[in-house]
């Protein structure tokens, strides 16, 4: 699902990533870790295509983002969902208005975005809320709208940056609950973290990165 | 993109209302410019009609001397026409004269009342042959004044060719100022668009992470400044003809105007004018997106 091959990043002179190769197979549930500052955020926007690295390759469902038009990144991004620690909500719009824009930006309209949009608030539990606002909803319910968003156009990899970054350790198990049952359903699941809680809970795959090097992959 | 249509109006809609006060006043300033652009489109399209309904006959005033009894009258006429191609389309007698005079002061005529006596002299109008002016005009004129009777000529293209050169630095000016406010029109148009577009750019961030493609995000701000020339345009129409029917109805009050027909700028001119206010709102846009969206591909903006 993703390869990385010497992928170098540079802001400036400081230096993000160095030499970051790895592999994530499809369907693969896996952990990015590291403290802060390590390189993990930049790792996964460079696997978004929202960061071009400064050298190296990088391929995300057989495409060479090297290679790639704006276009097509365009289109590649409908087949991976993104979620942010700090969910990235739209306040002046319902629940459900947030989750459709992800249809809407993919050209879908009617009655499949309203009825898409309803599975995907009911599988994370949201089903009711719908025409709340988010500033109406807790940090755990608005990252579900966000989760929503994120799966709403059933993507192959769901990208995760801190996700529970900012909720407690009852709300943390519950999203983790959400992202295995979206695994289960056969999307590719990286989630980057700096949390031991989280971590030491799972015995999944983790790519620990210190400095912008990956120093363990186990 | 069209099925999409609906969405886009409303996001447009929506950002015109969350923005309201910066799109008001972009729309003021640009109704404001439209306006004085009219009003010099209305000033050069009615001078031009009048030089035009005046130059295109060719005529000449033959001023008479005091007094001129009726076969006076016949053999100056006779002697008149008896030059080739002249021909005589309009006595104007003294009291018509006086009467014009009037017309032209409007409510000031009273002023006249104050004469002891009609101090305008009686005229004939001369045309010529196929309407135009002679081909040697000063030689007419000579023979003109030397009929007996006969105080002055006056060729109305004298003081035509001098009402068409103001006339030309009207249109340069109407132009100079047109494309200085259209200059100044646009930037302010571009820098609301700026506004609206960064008070939005968290939403554009989302979109493009959920796989917008660019013409998704621009179309609704398109729109947008669609919608704000569209009105701005109309604005500007409104007022420019609320203005042009003041006038109209007032028009016999102001010395020079009662003789004269004001009419309204005609449907091409109209028509571009609303469509400058377009274009300048679908311009600005255009500028902002541009700057905004070469920023974001470096990274700047978000």
């Amino acid at each position: 699902m993703i390869r990385l091959f010497h992928v170098y990043k540079k802001f400036g002179a400081n230096s993000a990533l160095n030499d970051v190769t790895l592999n994530v197979d499809e369907g693969e549930f896996a952990f990015i870790t590291g403290p802060s500052g390590a390189g993990k955020s930049t790792l996964l926007r460079i696997m978004f295509g929202a960061e071009q690295p400064t050298s190296g390759q990088v391929l995300v469902n057989s495409v060479n983002f090297n290679r790639i038009r704006r276009q097509k990144l365009d289109l590649l991004r409908r087949r991976i969902g993104f979620v942010f620690q700090d969910f990235k909500l739209l306040n002046d719009r319902t629940v459900s208005d947030n989750v459709a824009v992800a249809l809407l930006a993919s050209g879908e309209r009617g009655a499949f975005v309203r009825k898409r949009t309803h599975q995907a608030l009911k599988l994370v539990g949201l089903s009711g809320k719908g025409k709340s606002f988010p500033r109406q909803l807790s940090g755990g319910e608005q990252q579900r709208v966000a989760i929503a968003r994120a799966i709403v156009n059933n993507p192959v990899l769901l990208l995760a940056d801190e996700p529970t970054g900012n909720l407690d350790p009852d709300l943390t198990r519950d999203i983790m609950v959400l992202f295995r049952s979206i695994h289960l359903r056969g999307t590719t699941v990286l989630i980057a973290t700096h949390s031991r809680e989280l971590l030491s809970e799972t015995k999944r795959r983790r790519i620990v990165l210190n400095r912008g090097v990956v120093v363990e992959d186990r | 993109m069209l099925r999409r249509a609906p969405y886009f109006f409303v996001q447009a809609v929506k950002n015109l209302r969350n923005n309201l006060g910066v799109h008001l006043i972009g729309m003021g300033t640009t109704t404001v410019s439209l306006v004085i652009f009219g009003i010099f489109l209305l000033v050069f399209v009615n001078v031009n009609s009048w030089v035009r309904g005046l130059g295109g006959s060719g005529t000449m005033s033959v001023f008479l001397e005091d007094p001129t009894d009726e076969s006076q009258l016949l053999s100056i006429r006779e002697a008149i026409e008896s030059i080739e191609g002249a021909e005589v389309v309009r006595y104007l007698s003294k009291e018509d004269a006086l009467q014009d005079m009037k017309r032209f002061l409007g409510p000031h005529e009273e002023l006249i009342d104050t004469l002891d006596s009609n101090p305008f002299p009686a005229s004939y109008e001369v045309v010529f042959e196929g309407k135009t002016h002679p081909s040697n005009p000063e030689a007419v004129r000579s023979k003109l004044e030397s009929i007996e009777n006969v105080e002055s000529v006056q060729f109305t293209e004298q003081w035509i060719s001098s009402v068409k050169g103001m006339l030309a630095v009207v249109k340069v000016a109407g132009i100079g100022i047109g494309c200085l406010l259209g200059l100044g029109v646009l930037t302010i148009v571009t820098n609301t668009m700026r506004l609206t577009i960064y008070s939005r750019r968290d939403e554009i961030e989302i979109l493009k992470m959920v796989g917008a493609t660019d013409a998704f995000v621009k179309a609704p701000f398109f729109l947008e400044g669609l919608i704000h020339g569209s009105l701005a345009g109309g604005a500007a129409l409104a007022v420019l003809f609320a203005g042009y029917k003041v006038l109209s109805l007032q028009k016999e009050t102001i010395p020079g105007l009662g003789i004269l027909n004001v009419d309204f700028i005609s449907a091409p001119y109209f028509m571009a004018l609303w469509a400058a206010g377009v274009f300048l709102g679908l311009f600005g846009s255009f500028i902002a997106l541009g700057r905004f969206f070469r920023q974001y591909e470096r990274g700047e903006t978000l």
